[in-house]
């Protein structure tokens, strides 16, 4: 799986790169017992440090969300996919919390917030019927 | 050992265009020199270029012009640069890297010595038959070694190329001032050259050509150093650059341009001062000799002036020494031709050319000065003993004793011309020889010589001249001169000579005066004399002669001017009196 | 981890200016550290004297446990070092570089030489003179990883790149720490490359160390935030923590290069504050923040 990294985020890469493998085992396209890409393969691939993904993968290991097989690689640990989705809903949580924050001091009442979301909503929802139902097509 | 190969053949790369021009413009050099030479000079020998003993400037200066421009491409350049940097980065030490780069320096100038050489070899043989270039190649260490010792400060002008091309080079990348101080070096060495030199090798029209060559040669040197060299010139160093060459240039020609014009003897010229003056028994003219002040070794120069018209004749190339007229009324000299045979000549005072020459082979000569050297403190002008139809190797005359002898007897030193006076003042050998008729007798044998005797320190007399039945004396104190006219023993009262006009041939000779030195000549035919003081005091019961401007005056015993050219101006002083 | 790069009261003068002081610092084995400051801090100098081209005036640099001045040979085989300007022969190209350097170096390794050349995408027959600003950096890049050096010293190696180059570059960089324990330290003003490729960011001024620290940890304590006062604030109000404060008409902007969540609640909670809000903050706001005057905590 392709991470990539923004360096003009706030968010330190090895954050950006354990929050992408959260929400990649959350969303069901890292299954417990995949492998994940090598630190140095991803290091490469990512255009960072591989001390960067190790330090990343150390985090991840450390709250349980894959862990190291000697010898073998880093894999996707069992019972990751609940601990992820958990965590999942908190970080998303945390941003449409700020942006409703934002939306509030700007001004908009919760009724246009409310508005703004479900169509940002229905329009993602469209888009991402669309991109599956291209993948499963091509599946 | 791998790393220094390495460094070795790329500070040979760093080099290798340039020597290889380098390489093909040594032969074009000697080419030219050769060509150069030969057209200018008769009867030139190829050898006198060629042969590393002789005239060893082509040689050097190429050798070391080419060392010049490899040290300012690896070293100077490199330091000055940031070239040096990724040397400096490489993982040996600093001595590793200047171990290569003086290595290929010292080897790389050794090679083009070795290529200069071969050039030179082969452009004489070429031209000048492959004979020559067996005697060119017949020298043997301690002769070659002798030469190069002796000839060291030949090699100054190259040291000053290679001063200012280091310097500039080094330094001229951080501002005008060292570029200024680049060209300064070069001047400063050039004259020091010109001055510091003995004998001079450059004759002065040469001089400038040698000097436009070597211009042109730092010139070309910094253009390949620099210009070319994208390393280290940005487009905006490069105008301070190609003006730091020009500047080289400009400033270092005309310094030895004018040191060599300093050292050029000539009538009117800087430190030029008369020696001696003295008068043609058979005809208006003086031959005069002219001496450089600032460097008596560089050798006079000797001029027959006709009393006729003024013009000066140079009676031959420099270094000539006069003989005392013969009694046909030729001039003999010496000569130092250009390559380095003496040969003696006598001059026809008309033409100011050689009657007749009569040539020496240089070994003559040498196995010649050396046996006089041995046996007698004359050596020195040998030649005019043997020059022939020299009337007399007597250079002076004149009267000895505060009062009037009545005996005849005449006293005759001889005094050698070579040398300048202080020196030669201890070397004036006295004899007082019988007269016959009042006239000092200078064909008696050695054996009648009533005495011999130094003069050291007493007083110091020149006799002018001989002529007639008087001998004209001028005498030197340390402050006071005076004039004096003697026949044999007796002091001569000179009643037909009158009255007194004198007449200053003008500013050539007034220029060439020196302090406490009196010359004089007495003109037989038109009964002038001629003389040059500086000094208004006289000892009573002398004959006083007026001093005329500290110039030199021509006194006409039948009162009649003879006009020079224009620039002599006549001046006329009235006389001194006649006792 | 060892250090590989000791240097204890580093102090290099020139003239009379000291552009380093009292430098004393540890790169630890393995670590990738970027060297921040404005220019002329003496960041390009630390690297100088670390492979002995300098000498330091006092103190003391070593490296794998080398005097750097010392020892500068037997450092300078163990390093690459790319300065920031490689002046050389006209006549040299690429290749005759390559192996003029070869010569000096036992652990050179043609192999890598190759896939270097191959993948920056460069001739090496070109002449070095020829070469373009990109070319010449992929040159000096390949010149000092051929060697495969424990040791990688980079002095403004992005610095006019254009983002393909500089995509390169970074790509043969982060090539180079495929093999454990290799140690860069890079001088740049590049941060977006700083945030991919440094774990430790040192940030000089006036020769001395201002900031050293892990660079995400010192990503997350920069901050920004725009606040605004309320009309009845008291003269000479304080913020929370030591920012350095910025007017800009009615707002106040507050950079933090020590944040920590309690600040935020403390301005939240101050009945001075109208109104907070965070401005967009990366690791340039870090150099920016720092790099300007210290002492900044004053009064608004």
């Amino acid at each position: 799986m392709r991470i990539e990294i923004d360096p003009r985020s706030p968010q330190p890469p090895s954050e950006q790169i354990q929050d992408q493998f959260r929400f990649a085992v959350a969303s069901g396209r890292l299954v417990p017992g995949d492998r994940l890409p090598s630190v140095r393969g991803l290091a490469a691939q990512a255009l960072v440090n591989p001390n960067t993904v190790a330090k990343a993968y150390r985090e991840l290991e450390r709250e349980g969300t894959v862990e190291t097989r000697p010898g073998d690689g880093v894999f996707v640990a069992a019972r990751a996919t609940q601990r992820c989705e958990a965590m999942r809903s908190r970080t998303i949580g945390d941003r449409v919390t700020r942006v409703v924050e934002e939306a509030v001091a700007a001004g908009l009442s919760p009724r246009e917030v409310e508005v703004v979301v479900a169509r940002a909503l229905s329009r993602t929802a469209a888009t991402a019927a669309a991109a599956l139902g291209i993948a499963e097509e091509v599946r | 050992m791998r790393g220094l190969i390495s460094l070795l053949r790329k500070e040979w790369r760093d080099i290798r265009t340039m020597t290889w021009m380098y390489a093909a413009l040594v032969p074009l050099a000697m080419l030219v020199v050769r060509w150069y030479l030969g057209a200018r000079y008769d009867g030139f020998v190829a050898e006198s270029i060629t042969s590393l003993r002789h005239m060893p400037e082509v040689f050097p200066v190429c050798v070391l012009l080419y060392a010049a421009l490899v040290a300012s491409d690896l070293i100077a350049g490199d330091l000055a640069s940031r070239r040096s940097e990724p040397l400096a980065l490489l993982p040996v030490g600093l001595v590793r890297v200047w171990t290569a780069k003086v290595t290929v320096l010292v080897g790389a100038t050794l090679c083009m010595a070795a290529w200069a050489f071969l050039a030179q070899a082969l452009t004489l043989g070429q031209i000048d038959g492959w004979d020559r270039v067996v005697s060119f190649a017949e020298w043997h260490p301690p002769t070659l070694a002798d030469s190069v010792w002796g000839n060291i400060h030949l090699a100054l002008p190259g040291a000053a190329i290679v001063g200012a091309v280091l310097l500039v080079s080094t330094l001229g990348l951080r501002g005008l001032a060292a570029v200024l101080l680049g060209a300064g070096l070069a001047a400063v060495l050039a004259v020091a050259y010109d001055f510091g030199r003995g004998e001079s090798h450059l004759i002065a029209g040469d001089a400038m050509v040698w000097c436009v060559a070597a211009a042109i040669a730092v010139f070309a040197a910094s253009a390949m150093a620099f210009v070319r060299g994208q390393a280290h010139t940005g487009a905006r160093l490069r105008p301070a650059l190609v003006a730091s060459a020009t500047l080289v240039g400009l400033l270092g020609v005309p310094a030895v341009g004018f040191a060599a014009a300093a050292h050029h003897v000539a009538p009117g010229a800087r430190f030029t001062v008369v020696e001696s003056v003295s008068a043609s028994p058979r005809g208006p003219y003086l031959a005069v000799r002219l001496l450089n002040t600032l460097d008596p070794s560089v050798g006079g120069a000797t001029f027959i002036v006709s009393l006729d018209d003024g013009v000066w004749r140079q009676a031959s190339g420099d270094g000539a020494q006069p003989g005392a007229w013969t009694d046909d009324g030729l001039l003999p000299v010496t000569d130092r031709v250009v390559d380095g045979v003496m040969q003696g000549a006598l001059i026809d005072p008309a033409t100011g050319k050689a009657a007749r020459v009569v040539p020496k082979t240089r070994e003559q000569f040498n196995a010649e000065v050396r046996a006089r050297m041995a046996a007698s403190e004359d050596a020195c002008y040998w030649y005019v003993q043997h020059a022939p139809g020299a009337s007399a190797s007597l250079w002076n005359v004149n009267c000895y004793g505060k009062k009037r002898l009545k005996t005849p007897r005449a006293v005759v030193s001889r005094v050698m011309p070579t040398v300048v006076q202080g020196d030669a003042r201890a070397r004036n050998l006295f004899w007082i020889v019988p007269t016959v008729d009042r006239l000092a007798r200078l064909d008696v044998e050695t054996g009648e010589t009533t005495a011999v005797f130094e003069a050291a320190g007493r007083f110091d007399v020149t006799a002018i001249a001989w002529p007639d039945d008087r001998g004209v004396v001028l005498r030197r104190g340390t402050d006071i001169s005076w004039l004096e006219f003697a026949t044999g023993v007796e002091y001569a009262c000179p009643k037909g000579v009158a009255p007194w006009v004198a007449i200053a041939p003008g500013s050539a000779l007034r220029r060439c005066m020196r302090d406490g030195n009196v010359h004089g000549v007495w003109d037989p035919v038109s009964g002038a004399v001629v003389w040059e003081e500086r000094t208004s005091e006289s000892p009573g019961g002398e004959i006083v002669v007026p001093v005329c401007d500290g110039g030199v005056a021509i006194v006409h015993g039948n009162g009649s001017i003879r006009r020079f050219d224009a620039s002599l101006r006549p001046v006329v002083v009235p006389a001194g009196g006649v006792k | 981890m060892s250090a590989v790069i000791e240097t204890r009261e580093l102090t290099v003068r020139f003239k009379k200016t000291d552009v380093l002081r009292d430098l004393s610092l540890d790169f630890e084995r393995g670590s990738v550290t970027a060297m921040l400051g404005r220019n002329g801090v003496g960041k390009s100098t630390l690297l100088r004297v670390l492979v002995g081209f300098l000498p330091a005036t006092s103190g003391r640099a070593s490296v794998f446990g080398l005097d750097a001045w010392k020892r500068g040979p037997d450092v300078r085989r163990l390093t690459g070092y790319v300065p920031d300007r490689l002046e050389l022969p006209r006549w040299m190209s690429v290749d005759d570089h390559l192996r003029f350097l070869e010569a000096f170096y036992p652990t050179w390794d043609r192999d890598e030489e190759r896939r270097l050349l191959k993948q920056l995408d460069l001739d090496a027959k070109a002449k070095v003179k020829d070469l373009s600003k990109g070319q010449r950096e992929k040159h000096a890049l390949i010149a000092a990883l051929a060697h495969r050096p424990e040791l990688l010293l980079l002095d403004e190696p992005f610095s006019g790149l254009d983002p393909v180059v500089r995509q390169e570059v970074l790509t043969a960089v982060l090539g180079h720490l495929r093999d454990d324990g290799r140690t860069i330290v890079v001088v740049t003003h590049s941060m977006l490359d700083v945030e991919r490729l440094a774990d430790r960011i040192v940030l000089l001024e006036d020769g001395r160390v201002r900031l050293d620290g892990e660079a995400e940890e010192l990503k997350r304590r920069v901050r920004r935030v725009a606040i605004t006062l309320c009309d009845g604030a008291p003269l000479g109000w304080t913020p929370p923590g030591a920012p350095t404060v910025e007017r800009s008409g009615e707002d106040v902007v507050l950079s933090y290069l020590d944040w920590d969540d309690s600040i935020a609640t403390r301005l939240h909670a101050d009945p001075a504050v109208r109104h907070v809000a965070s401005l967009p903050t990366g690791l340039d706001d870090l150099f920016r923040v720092a790099a300007r005057r210290e002492g900044a905590p004053c009064a608004v």
